[in-house]
């Protein structure tokens, strides 16, 4: 009986042995070398993901004492992967991010003013920091700019003899050329993309009224149902005339799959575009929105930001890899556009001779939005926790709409009143 | 004698010693994560801060003031008693199809049994996804009689009828018990019935259906259970948030909305709790109503 308890017992610990030693094995490795390992994670396309591995071995090289784990993941399901990864204390130590409240709030991320000896700022436009700043301390670098854009197919102008919008196009003048343009158009394209449902595109509409998202101390939004009402009429009105897709084309898009958008499609003329969006061919040109002469609702708003990890065991490590990204040249020439016009000047003045014909046009807008008059100034961070306001409830109430099961105003007073209720909550 | 029971611990110390492993899966896998989702139905836990207790305050608002749960148990309670059933009448009829013994029969039990393994997969979710949309097939062969294209998934309208075709082409593990089911039927029980002159109709009405209503409730149980728990499909089929315009918010998906999306990991868990408590009250009606309709045999 005794050997049999001894053969028991040997099994058991040879199983929890061979359990154990899996996970033994991955901190052994890492403590065994002198090497500081940083992981690091963010979202995008191939494109992305393969210049910033490459950004990220020219930093390892430069600082071979420094080992980055990278993964590059997709925007679907990034935010629920991060925020299990925080609350099993696993997240990495670097990674990309758009609301930068909501983990400041949190205490979540390291304050990169504290690390000024390591990151510099001084290339970057204030108006960028701002963006990343919660009650005056900086959490987050932005990684690029992507201002709302007009993008137009001019070969669809031309052979009809259509003038280009400008910027002092009204939203009504808009509206009638792409009624005008449609009549031009074979059967499976349209004059125009809806909009309706996109929070950003929204946003410029609602700023030039001198309203915007959210209230300036963030407590309430900062807009009332009947703007949302005239917003989402406008779209109404586009796509009874068969100026815009009919909504089963246009939400095969929604929650920003890029990749499914009636531009990456060529099912449209024009489109209103966010800079940092890749245009699937050579056929497009950058130009202003409508109304925005005067009183511009555009700003350069900032692609996505750079974060640190509160907890990481490597700050200076991971400031400096936060800060080879931004400020370096190298690095600079290798991102290019992936994240969006790069928030430092000089880096943006030097990879402009670099970059494609498609590029330089968005090099070229966003510096004519940084002229006087062109853009104003962007709007603080959104409040703590309301993210899913603009990507998931905007949606939510807009398809409603899309589909005609609910008629604008009535939608419109719901989402307020939901909107709020989760702002409210945010504490 | 005295020996006996010394004997027996040291035996049955050694089996448990065994079943340490398991043990310690179970408890750390399952028991543990079950209770600890429990206490946080009661809490208000958004991932990244520590729990705060609030009583039955998620309770309260899952019934009180949230339309868009009681949407999605509307939804999953419609599905439920449209697709389980077309599924059953599905497996029933292939099996009796499939049942008897024919040559190559083999190979079209496990031709019509493949989509079952194959079905609940992200991958075949995919295809059936892309089969509805713009340029798939189902528009490609409707194309042909004259019917204009559509997408069929992105469309609130239509979107929930191809999640439930997905389910009734994953019949086949109802089927396999169905066939096993009539097998069982002595053959002596048609021929008397045949003598007596009854028709197929009959035949079927009088003695396969009571003959088999074991099996039949068996895979009902099994067929709402986890119709109820749908997931993946409708995560897939539908554009993986409930929409378009919430009319794929199966619960299980408004659960991993609220869960991960929202970041209400109380207010998740006491969904999840709920729906506990529903599956048990179904499966106890189930079992009620069964002592009408299925018949053991002696």
């Amino acid at each position: 009986m005794r050997t049999r308890l001894c053969t028991a017992l040997l099994v058991a610990a040879l199983t929890a042995a061979a359990c154990g030693s899996a996970g033994d094995g991955e901190d052994s490795g890492a403590n065994t070398s002198d090497a500081v390992t940083l992981r690091m994670t963010w979202w995008g396309n191939p494109a992305r993901a393969e210049a910033t591995q490459e950004a990220v071995e020219l930093f390892e090289e430069r600082n071979p004492d420094i080992d980055v784990e990278v993964s590059p993941a997709s925007f679907s399901g990034y935010y629920d992967k991060l925020n299990t990864q925080f609350a099993s204390d696993a997240a990495p130590d670097v990674f990309q991010d758009d609301q930068v409240t909501t983990y400041a709030d949190q205490g979540l991320l390291l304050d990169l003013g504290e690390y000024d000896d390591v990151l510099d700022t001084s290339q970057i436009d204030d108006g960028f920091l701002a963006q990343a700043m919660v009650d005056d301390r900086l959490y987050e670098l932005p990684a690029g700019s992507s201002p709302m854009a007009l993008v137009v197919r001019p070969s669809a102008f031309d052979a009809a003899g259509f003038e280009l919008p400008t910027a002092e196009t009204t939203w009504e003048e808009f509206a009638d050329l792409a009624v005008e343009i449609q009549a031009t158009i074979d059967d499976g394209g349209w004059a125009l993309a809806d909009s309706s449902s996109l929070p950003n595109h929204f946003q410029v509409f609602l700023r030039q009224r001198d309203r915007d998202w959210f209230s300036e101390d963030g407590s309430s939004l900062g807009f009332e149902a009947p703007d949302l009402v005239d917003w989402w009429t406008y779209w109404a009105d586009l796509r009874e005339a068969g100026a815009v897709p009919p909504a089963d084309v246009t939400v095969a898009s929604a929650g920003g799959d890029v990749t499914e958008s009636p531009v990456a499609k060529n099912q449209v003329a024009m489109s209103i575009y966010g800079t940092s969006i890749t245009l699937p061919n050579d056929e497009w040109a950058y130009g202003p929105l409508p109304n925005e002469a005067g009183n511009p609702g555009v700003y350069l708003m900032r692609s996505n930001s750079w974060a640190v990890n509160a907890e990481t065991e490597h700050p200076d490590e991971a400031v400096a890899l936060v800060d080879f990204l931004v400020n370096d040249p190298d690095a600079g020439e290798i991102l290019g556009l992936t994240r969006g016009v790069p928030p430092n000047q000089s880096i943006a003045a030097s990879v402009k001779d670099g970059l494609d014909a498609k590029e330089q046009q968005i090099v070229e807008y966003v510096e004519y939005l940084s002229q006087d008059g062109n853009s104003r100034p962007a709007p603080a961070p959104d409040p703590a926790g309301t993210r899913n306001i603009r990507s998931e409830m905007f949606d939510r109430y807009s398809q409603e709409v899309l589909f005609g099961q609910r008629d604008a105003a009535d939608a419109a007073e719901a989402f307020v009143a939901e909107a709020q209720q989760l702002i409210d909550s945010g504490h | 004698m005295g020996r006996r029971p010394g004997h027996d611990f040291t035996r049955s110390r050694s089996g448990y010693v065994f079943l340490t492993p398991w043990f310690v899966g179970v408890a750390g896998l399952v028991l543990v994560p079950l209770a600890f989702s429990l206490y946080l139905s009661f809490t208000d836990y958004n991932l990244l801060g520590s729990p705060e207790w609030v009583g039955l305050d998620n309770y309260r608002q899952l019934f009180g003031d949230d339309d868009r749960y009681l949407h999605s148990m509307r939804l999953t309670l419609g599905y439920v008693v449209v697709a389980v059933p077309l599924q059953l009448a599905a497996a029933l009829a292939a099996a009796l199809l499939l049942s008897p013994s024919r040559r190559g029969q083999g190979v079209y039990r496990a031709l019509f049994y493949l989509p079952s393994l194959l079905g609940a997969s992200v991958a075949v979710s995919i295809t059936w996804r892309a089969l509805f949309d713009y340029g798939g097939g189902v528009n490609s062969f409707l194309a042909t009689f004259g019917i204009e294209e559509r997408s069929w998934v992105n469309n609130p309208s239509t979107v929930l009828w191809v999640i439930v075709a997905l389910e009734i082409w994953r019949f086949g593990a109802p089927m396999v018990i169905f066939i096993a089911g009539l097998q069982q039927i002595p053959a002596e029980v048609y021929e008397a019935a045949a003598l007596d002159g009854a028709g197929p109709v009959t035949t079927f009405t009088r003695i396969t259906i009571p003959m088999l209503s074991p099996i039949i409730f068996f895979n009902l149980v099994l067929g709402v259970i986890s119709a109820f728990q749908t997931f993946t499909p409708a995560q897939l089929v539908g554009d993986g948030r409930g929409g378009p315009a919430d009319s794929t918010l199966f619960y299980a998906v408004n659960l991993y909305q609220q869960a991960f999306e929202y970041q209400r990991m109380g207010y998740a868990s006491a969904i999840a709790w709920v729906m506990l408590a529903v599956l048990a009250v179904v499966a106890g009606l189930l079992f009620w109503t069964s002592r009408r309709w299925v018949h053991y045999g002696d």
